[in-house]
């Protein structure tokens, strides 16, 4: 999952940028992992910050 | 400098999100602006892009993998497109509502196929596309 994560990490990054509010909102999601079943309705607020990055 | 994230690294999150995702819709705001809409029905995720410079970078990230870059786009598309297929998943991919590209099990391509070399991509939109990924 650490790839996983690192590569979500840049993707957000490509998508939004450095510094960036994403809001994400759920709409009936349904979720399946190991087995358990999860819905999901609102929304989550992402306050993205990087630490510097050396040059 | 950041490390590119590999084919696999890359291939890993629409097949994560396939298999963990059953329905329901996401929404992704970045600073109160609609950027994309993801819609998931059974074995099929809807990506809907609302700006270009978005799914350009999407496939710029693609292009920007550790491997060796025009081939392996291709390649890389290939891969993932006929992963999908063996699972049964599909992914379409549209910008401001016009599909652009189809993915996976669902896909049914026509002369595109001649130059992918594969049954599991169908391009929807080529000028399009092409515009995009130039």
């Amino acid at each position: 999952m650490k790839g996983l994560g690192e590569t979500l990490a840049q993707l957000i990054d490509k998508l939004a940028g450095k510094g960036t509010n994403i809001q994400l909102t759920f709409k009936d999601l349904t979720l399946e992992w190991a087995g358990m079943k999860t819905k999901l309705n609102g929304s989550i607020m992402l306050d993205i910050l990087y630490v510097s990055e050396k040059k | 400098m950041k490390s590119l994230p590999s084919t696999a690294e890359l291939l890993e999150i629409p097949l994560w999100l396939l298999r963990t995702l059953k329905k329901g819709e996401i929404s992704l705001y970045a600073d109160s602006i609609g950027n994309i809409e993801l819609t998931i029905e059974e074995n099929r995720i809807n990506l809907n892009f609302h700006q270009e410079n978005q799914l350009k970078a999407i496939l710029q990230l693609e292009a920007e993998t550790k491997e060796d870059p025009l081939p392996k786009r291709l390649e890389t598309l290939r891969l993932l497109a006929e992963t999908l297929k063996q699972e049964r998943l599909t992914i379409t991919i549209s910008l401001r509502d016009k599909r652009m590209l189809t993915i996976g099990y669902g896909a049914n391509p026509t002369f595109s196929q001649r130059v992918t070399a594969t049954d599991a991509i169908e391009v929807n939109n080529l000028v399009e596309l092409v515009k995009l990924a130039g």
